[in-house]
């Protein structure tokens, strides 16, 4: 029937049109033949709208309506690239984990789902849960986040309506608290807190588009001894903390520890003081230290040379004030000696002799007024005195009356006695490769003569206990008491802050140190003194003596400071 | 209808009959590349996701094996199963320059305060040193002579 239809309709058209081939003229023929042309055009033209009128109703003029409809997308969470140590040991890295969130908009029955959810181990109660999906205009809650993949299979198993899973990134900081103030932590969203991770949080995104990884100058062996030391020497002094930073004369800081710290893995009942990078943000009067600084400034200036003479045989009276030494030699000393023991008096007098104006501008040289420059977001300005008189001409001579970072004082003292090019310290890996400096902030002369004297004072000051046979250490020691708002505290009860920086070798020093303790206690083995030469030095000598076998390759050459020498009287 | 007519009938049927046929076998084609297609993604989004699942559990591994090396735990293994051997000191590096020196003893004084020995024992190992530099220079020449016998 269909097949005689459809015979018929060819038929009748190739009539009609062997018709209109042959009979031109036959005008009926004709009409009847547009006729049908027409309708068969015009059914098709009234299909077509129809269907163009539905596309535009679905597309345009409803739009809005349909989108609200579609089933809502949670966006989704970036993975950030894993952050490692110069030889590309693990420290921080992110693990898939999934997450459960819930859309209240289609949850059948809030208070079935809520209770049936709160049975699972690990889940929240079910009046949080009930609180969380109470509001049915929301499409996204989280119910809990980074679980195991158990708990997954357990909510999945309840076969609950509008409660789904989202791919998660959790990060895992692989050596715990031993990394915590530089590698800092992330929120639960992987939003960087503090330390590199807050620093470079974009790029730590963009890193892992292209599968690379953050690689910073850190060394987990390095580290790992340090932090042992120090934390040994905390122990052991009964000190409130400590610091250090072992860095290289590129710049690369090895290592960086501040105690107490924290487990980035696990913040839950983390201390608020315990965050507290000392390294950076701890500004403090330096102490002794600064007679580095002060040296170099008096020789580099050329208004003093290693046998100046100052009389350091009666303290400096400043109003109510005296300067004086602890266990002086009361008697004149040379820049050397004065130098070696730690004399303030002579040091104040050096700087009487150069001026505070010259103070000043070197100072600017070293970089001390201005803000330290390191990849982490929380460096602290130093603290300079509003009046730069005369009295604090000679009081930063011996480093009081001006704060700065642990961080900064190590910077300037490697840029002084690496032949006095200007050290940059930073924590990347790829930028420590350009980093050479041109700018001199002392003559290499002075710098030799800084480190002839540092040595000096490992050999025969207050530093012989950080020596190591066999390695020419220098180094200098610093005891600043605490500033405790007026004033540092009664005789008694004053804090300190016992501080030595030094390196190795003498001749090319290619490593400083510089590490410190909070309010070490006087113990039996110092006999009553809690100065830096008895606690401090010693942990310095225990750190060199750990990490010379790894980092010197320049064994066996135990330096004499020949050149200094001769302007010491070592038996007085 | 005409004979003409009939004739062209005829080859009309022929015509739509090889169109139909045509037709049938193109959409066959047609719809078999296309569950082809459709399988291949299927697969393709199989293996791309076990692909992301081995990246994960490399992950979980490499971070595994990060937190075995860990500094203080390959301490206290050593501790314990190593108790004999300690961390090197620096007076136990040397470069092989100074081994053939006759400065040995000047670099390591405290050879003469671990052992005790006396002045005399000090001229022995200068002795004994230089008759080692004798005989390491004797070996390495009658090596070399045997080297160039060989060559030649």
């Amino acid at each position: 029937m269909g097949s005689k239809l459809l015979k018929k309709l060819f038929c009748s058209l190739l009539e009609g049109f062997a018709l209109w081939r042959n009979a031109k003229s036959h005008a009926s023929v004709m009409r009847s033949l547009r006729a049908r042309l027409i309708f068969s055009g015009a059914c098709g033209i009234v299909i077509f709208s129809g269907i163009t009128y539905r596309l535009a109703d679905v597309m345009v003029i409803n739009k809005f309506r349909v989108q609200e409809n579609r089933a809502f997308k949670p966006e989704e969470i970036v993975q950030k690239a894993d952050i490692v140590d110069r030889n590309g040991e693990l420290l921080a890295t992110s693990l898939t984990t999934a997450s459960c969130y819930a859309d209240p908009s289609v949850i059948i029955d809030i208070e079935e789902t809520a209770k049936k959810l709160s049975q699972i181990r690990g889940l929240p109660n079910a009046e949080k849960i009930k609180a969380k999906l109470g509001d049915r205009n929301k499409h996204f809650v989280w119910i809990t986040r980074h679980i195991t993949p158990e708990i997954q299979e357990q909510i999945m198993d309840l076969g609950l309506p509008g409660i789904r899973f989202q791919r998660d990134y959790k990060r895992i900081y692989i050596h715990g608290s031993l990394f915590s103030h530089v590698v800092g932590y992330t929120d639960i969203d992987g939003i960087g807190i503090c330390g590199l991770e807050k620093q470079f949080s974009d790029e730590l995104k963009a890193k892992k588009a292209l599968n690379k990884k953050l690689i910073t100058t850190l060394d987990l062996r390095l580290q790992s001894i340090v932090y042992e030391e120090l934390s040994k020497a905390i122990k052991k002094y009964n000190a409130l903390g400590g610091n250090a930073i072992l860095m290289s004369v590129d710049g690369d800081v090895l290592s960086m520890v501040s105690l107490p710290d924290f487990d980035p893995n696990d913040l839950r009942h983390v201390k608020i003081e315990t965050m507290f990078n000392r390294n950076t943000l701890g500004v403090h009067e330096q102490g002794s230290i600064f007679k580095i600084l002060n040296t170099a400034i008096a020789l580099d200036s050329g208004v003093s040379q290693l046998g100046s003479v100052y009389d350091a045989s009666e303290p400096i009276k400043v109003g109510r004030f005296r300067i004086k030494d602890f266990k002086g030699k009361n008697r004149p000393l040379n820049l050397a000696e004065a130098f070696v023991y730690s004399s303030n008096i002579a040091s104040a007098k050096m700087a009487l002799r150069y001026g505070l104006k010259v103070q000043r501008e070197y100072m600017q040289r070293f970089g001390i007024f201005g803000k330290p420059e390191l990849e982490l977001p929380e460096c602290g300005r130093p603290i300079i005195p509003a009046y730069w008189n005369e009295t604090t001409c000679m009081t930063v001579s011996y480093g009081y009356g001006i704060a700065v970072t642990p961080l900064q004082t190590l910077a300037t003292v490697t840029s002084i006695i690496n032949d006095g090019y200007k050290v940059q310290p930073t924590l990347l890996y790829s930028k420590a490769r350009a980093n050479t400096s041109t700018e001199q902030i002392v003559s290499k002369t002075t710098s030799e003569i800084l480190r002839e004297l540092m040595r000096a004072v490992v050999c025969f000051g207050t530093g012989k206990k950080a020596a190591v046979a066999g390695v020419s250490i220098i180094g200098k020691t610093g005891t600043a008491y605490k500033s405790r708002g007026k004033g540092y505290g009664s005789d008694g009860n004053r804090q300190r802050i016992t501080t030595f920086v030094g390196g190795f070798p003498k001749g090319k020093p290619q490593y400083m140190l510089l590490v410190s303790l909070d309010d070490p206690k006087p113990t039996s083995e110092t006999h009553g003194y809690a100065t830096a030469g008895w606690n401090i030095a010693p942990t310095a000598h225990n750190i060199f003596e750990r990490i010379v076998p790894m980092l010197n390759k320049d064994t066996q050459k135990d330096e004499s400071p020949l050149k200094v020498v001769k302007y010491l009287r070592l038996d007085s | 209808m005409s004979a003409g007519m009939k004739e062209a009938g005829l080859e009309l049927n022929k015509g739509v009959v090889f169109s139909l046929l045509f037709l049938v076998v193109v959409g066959f084609c047609v719809s078999k590349v296309k569950y082809e297609v459709v399988f291949l993604k299927n697969k393709l989004r199989t293996i791309t996701a076990q692909i992301e699942k081995y990246k994960d559990d490399l992950k979980v591994y490499n971070a595994e094996w990060g937190h075995l090396n860990d500094p203080k735990r390959l301490a206290r293994l050593a501790a314990k199963y190593l108790p004999d051997l300690q961390p090197t000191e620096n007076r136990q590096m040397i470069t092989l320059d100074m081994l053939l020196s006759d400065d040995v003893v000047k670099i390591r004084p405290d050879i003469r305060k671990e052992t005790g020995e006396n002045i005399q024992s000090d001229k022995r190992v200068n002795e004994h040193t230089t008759e080692r530099k004798r005989n390491l220079n004797r070996a390495f020449g009658s090596f070399l002579d045997g080297a160039l016998r060989e060559n030649t």
